[in-house]
């Protein structure tokens, strides 16, 4: 019996190959879309697994109060004098170690490199189990030891047993090979894949970094830096409730309460597990939730688009259905029929995207650094009941509508039973457009706000600019003088420029202030940007009051840290933060610092200048205020304005009086345009994987229409035949076709336009920024996916039209 | 065989109410070839239709095998109709998608006969309706003589006690509508009951008894003499 129900299917399918192909290829393509979705959200859920110990290790992590203006809602990480009072006070906890990054200058033999060195508690090693190629766990008890992983071994010495090898760090301190590991695997939170500037290749014990720059081991309350971490790990595997309140009475036993109350309001652990994800709890954005919802509204387009099809199809095998009750069958039987095919189209459709996907992740993993992998044997029971479920949910309609019918009426094979179920039809065909309208209009709303993040990006001259990196070292700092005069005889260099940051750079680095001198309560908070004078210049800020720095003004310039007083440049937004309504009457005056615990005098900030608003950290920020100053030591780039229009070869003249005067170390460059981009990038992933699940949820819908306006175009074959015979005109015709799946995509505009209203809504909150055509953007995909469907439709009604009547009436 | 007591069909629509049938009374004995002729419209097929239990009447009696089945569910009729009634229609009402033995194999389907069993029936129809040569091709590729066999032999495979044929040659050209009938003729000596729809007067005069209908009433019953 199942024979004969799977043979007739096939052979359905083979005789009617327009529909068939619709059919499985729209339900491969919604299955490949939902089972990507499934299986990369897995794969993010699931790094870290290979260590031996991963289930009792915890992250760290932190939220922040409203108040905190950092641009973000959470941190992955936390103060490091966190773990040495976790360690203390923490019964459950085996092992505490934090990770504090740092750029080296490394050095070996004839060659230096920049590196990222990764200082961490020597208990690393007791948490994750590194696989040792030479040496062993211990390797971070050697103060001067250093961990370093096959890859970077072979690339320093062309070999791996380096144990005991000296690397030069900054010409200045050495480490020695104390261990060398094989390489992290992609899927661990060490090789985040959207943090590949900091690659995990050498580790080095806290007490290092200790000896060479006086980094405190009982760690500080005063600075966090994304991507360091504090690993705890439990003797037992604990509910995630109870350590997440235990390190939260840990914090909130030390916790600074203006801290508490005003930054960081709280801790929240992580399983190690989660980490890879922290960053989107980061940004407030449920990225990974949001792909698995998408990936299941397509594969809802696909079952409607099976069920709409088999629908209207089944309506041409009436007369099958009339034979087989004729002939005895019972109505359970004949759902079994419809059910087997509809199970065997699933099934196809199952084996198919398994063919799409294994084509699919290759190219992703390649475009993304990433290693997903098709464990089939983890996936067969999800893609088995995945293919159930589908088969069941896509056939249950048109197997209840087709079998419910009268046997007389089945064997007249009258096609005016079209209007049968058309109800139910209309729903699908409603819901459908109601999902593609609402993707469309999403994708269309981060499309246009990501133009707006880049087009108001344009206020720094980005491709004129060249940054150059890694300048916070005391040995370039001395030479930055030089450098600066030597590069400013480049004829193509119109400025030069040190600073604590350049635009774009995700940095806060904040205060606070008051009007008052001693003020017990100084609420005035800013963002810090130390530079020299030519910072105003190189990036174009249009000054709007008072001067700008001036290197022959020795106030300009603070000297030492004894220095209580210092000339400043503010913002208009500062300005008003100090209550000038007019920005530039805050020219020439004063404001003050708050009290300080260490008795030191209150510092005092004199107004110089005023310069535009200018979003420096772009992208999603907040406008802040900003104070800037000159002082001693902070600089961490520097920023060559270059004629516009200069020739490439300027690059290499700069590199070659950076050579001349900076021999030891090596430059390193790159445009602001590149710094820009290594932020906006995570904005323009999201666009690219938005626009693929709405592409393909409009496109599927698009080609379900198709099939359909196909079928009822065929349906009504003998009424437009009739209808010519009587003199109808084509366009008459098609209006009349098109009318008739035009009321469910009116209805579908109607509920999905709030919908992507308050979704989009959702996305432009975390947007300092915002589009305000988010209105008119939903409108259009509205006006574009009617308009697609109409196409669709309208081709179809004009070649029915156009047939000979005849023909038509003959048909029947 | 059968016994229509009083039985009557009404459409009802929402305004409208069409009598198809009205106060029939007719008796079928086993093994009786019986016609019904009658105009376009006159309730010929609706009364088909009930006594193949494809419809039920609103009205009077249905006595099957002794057995009142006026008020019996679709299920029952169902159960009824599969081991006792076989069909021919004017369409053929093949399936295109099945083969010619695949076809006549359905009617087995549905009745718990093994596999090897159905095979040699099926084998055996095919060869007493002519058809065996073609027994792998689709209907799409044989005339319409051909699938008309196809359905003969579908309709009585099962050893149907009665065979229903609604006009069984009205999309027959002249030979292939001689030879069907001399098929239901056969079929008819060897004992099965056969109640045919027809318009044409000459193969009415293979039955041995017509029943003209004319708007839901029965007007004459014709015996034919025996021969």
């Amino acid at each position: 019996m199942f024979n004969n129900y799977i043979k007739i299917a096939l052979r359905a399918l083979s005789k009617n190959k327009l529909y068939a192909t619709i059919n499985v290829l729209g339900l491969a393509v919604g299955l490949t879309v939902y089972l990507f979705g499934g299986i990369m959200a897995d794969y993010e859920r699931n790094h870290d697994t290979m260590f031996k110990n991963h289930e009792r290790v915890y992250t760290v992590g932190s939220i922040m109060t409203p108040t905190a203006n950092i641009s973000v809602k959470e941190l992955d990480s936390s103060y490091t004098a966190m773990a040495p009072l976790i360690t203390a006070e923490l019964e459950e906890a085996e092992a505490v170690a934090r990770t504090v990054r740092r750029d080296y200058l490394i050095t070996v033999g004839e060659n230096s490199f920049h590196e990222t060195i990764w200082f961490a508690d020597k208990d690393l090693t007791q948490i994750f189990d590194f696989t040792y190629i030479n040496g062993d766990s211990r390797a971070l008890e050697d103060p001067k030891g250093l961990v370093i992983t096959k890859d970077l071994a072979i690339k320093y010495f062309g070999r791996t047993d380096v144990v005991g090898e000296t690397l030069m760090l900054n010409h200045e301190h050495d480490l020695h090979v104390t261990a060398v590991i094989e390489e992290l695997p992609q899927n661990s939170h060490f090789s985040s894949s959207l943090d590949s500037d900091h690659p995990f290749n050498l580790v080095a014990p806290l007490v290092a970094l200790n000896r060479m720059v006086d980094w405190k081991l009982e760690g500080n309350w005063d600075n966090i830096s994304y991507g360091n971490h504090i690993y705890v790990m439990t003797k037992e595997v604990m509910p995630l409730a109870e350590l997440d309140a235990k390190i939260n009475a840990i914090y909130d036993r030390h916790v600074d309460p203006e801290i508490k109350e005003t930054f960081m309001a709280a801790q929240k652990m992580r399983p190690l597990k989660d980490t890879n994800t922290a960053i989107w709890d980061m940004f407030g954005m449920p990225v990974i939730e949001s792909i698995q919802i998408l990936g299941v509204l397509v594969l809802i387009i696909a079952i409607v688009n099976y069920t709409n099809l088999a629908t209207a199809q089944s309506m041409g095998r009436a007369r099958e259905v009339g034979m087989r009750k004729t002939l005895g069958a019972e109505r359970n039987q004949l759902m079994m029929q419809f059910l087997t095919e509809s199970l065997t189209i699933a099934f196809l459709a199952m084996v198919l995207s398994i063919v799409f996907l294994e084509l699919l992740v290759p190219i992703f993993n390649g475009a993304t650094d990433k290693v997903v992998a098709l464990d089939y044997v983890g996936l067969i029971p999800w893609l088995l009941a995945t293919t159930v479920i589908v088969g069941l949910i896509a056939g249950a309609y048109p197997s209840y509508l087709i079998t419910k019918t009268n046997p007389i009426d089945a064997l007249k094979d009258s096609n005016a039973k079209g209007a049968k179920g058309s109800f139910f039809r209309s729903l699908m065909i409603g819901t459908q457009f109601m999902l593609s309208i609402f993707m469309l209009a999403i994708v269309m709303i981060v499309f246009f706000q990501n133009g707006k993040v880049v087009e108001s990006s344009a206020i720094f001259p980005k491709d004129e600019v060249l940054t150059l990196k890694r300048m916070n070292k005391e040995t370039i700092r001395d030479r930055s003088d030089t450098l600066r005069l030597e590069l400013l005889k480049l004829p193509e260099v119109v400025s030069v420029t040190f600073a604590s940051q350049v635009p774009f750079e995700q940095s806060n680095n904040s205060t606070t202030a008051s009007l008052i001198k001693g003020d017990e309560d100084a609420k005035i908070q800013f963002n810090n940007l130390y530079m020299d004078a030519d910072f105003i210049k190189t990036f174009d800020i249009p000054l709007l009051a008072g001067r700008d720095f001036d290197r022959n003004i020795s106030a300009d310039k603070r000297d030492n840290e004894d220095v209580r007083v210092q000339n400043v440049i503010i913002n208009e937004l500062m300005a008003h933060k100090l209550g000038y309504t007019n920005a530039a009457d805050a020219v020439k005056t004063t404001f003050w610092g708050g009290n300080r615990d260490d008795g030191k005098e209150n510092f005092q900030y004199n107004v110089i200048g005023l310069v535009q608003d200018q979003n420096i950290l772009g992208l999603h920020n907040d406008m802040k205020p900003w104070v800037f100053s000159i002082d001693w030591d902070t600089k961490f780039y520097g920023a060559i304005r270059l004629r516009k229009g200069s020739n490439a070869s300027v690059i290499s003249d700069i590199e070659d009086v950076w050579k001349r005067v900076i021999p030891d170390f090596p430059i390193e460059h790159e445009f602001l345009d590149g710094l820009f981009n290594e932020v906006y990038k995570i904005f323009k992933t999201m666009n690219a994987v938005l626009a693929g699940f709405a592409g393909t949820a409009l496109l599927l819908a698009l080609i379900g229409l198709f099939g359909l306006a196909a079928f009822m175009a065929r349906g009504r074959t003998k009424e437009i035949g009739i209808r010519k015979v009587h003199g109808a005109t084509l366009p008459q015709l098609v209006k009349l076709l098109i009318w008739q799946f035009s009321k469910p995509v009116i209805w579908a505009i109607i509920v999905a336009m709030p919908l992507a209203y308050f979704a989009s809504d959702l996305y432009l909150q975390f947007f300092a920024d915002r589009i305000d055509i988010q209105v008119p953007l939903i409108l259009t995909a509205g006006i574009v996916a009617v308009g697609l469907a109409w196409g669709v439709i309208a081709l179809h009604a004009i070649k029915v039209a156009r047939s000979n009547p005849i023909l038509a009436l003959r048909y029947e | 065989m059968l016994k229509l007591h009083n039985l009557s069909k009404t459409y009802q629509t929402d305004e409208v109410e069409t009598i198809a049938l009205n106060s029939v009374n007719i008796e079928i004995e086993q093994g009786e070839f019986v016609a019904i002729m009658g105009p376009s419209g006159c309730g010929k097929s609706t009364l088909l239709n009930i006594i193949g239990m494809l419809d039920t009447p609103t009205g009077g009696e249905y006595h099957f095998m002794d057995e009142e089945i006026s008020g019996y569910s679709e299920a029952q009729l169902g159960h009824i109709r599969k081991h006792n009634i076989g069909f021919i229609f004017q369409s053929f009402n093949l399936i295109d998608e099945l083969s010619v033995e695949e076809n006549i194999e359905l009617a087995l389907l549905y009745h718990n006969i093994p596999a090897s069993e159905r095979k040699e029936r099926v084998a055996k129809v095919m060869d007493k309706v002519g058809i065996a040569h073609r027994a792998k091709h689709m209907p799409s590729q044989l005339s319409g003589g051909q699938q008309q066999r196809v359905a003969v032999a579908r309709a009585v495979v099962g050893d149907q006690a009665m065979i229903l044929a609604d006009e069984p040659t009205g999309n027959l050209d002249s030979a292939h509508g001689q030879e069907v009938m001399e098929m239901l003729q056969a079929l008819n000596d060897e004992g099965t009951t056969i109640v045919m729809v027809t318009h044409s007067p000459s193969h009415a005069d293979y039955a041995r008894r017509t029943i003209n209908l004319f708007d839901g009433h029965v007007v004459t019953e014709n015996v034919r003499a025996a021969e």
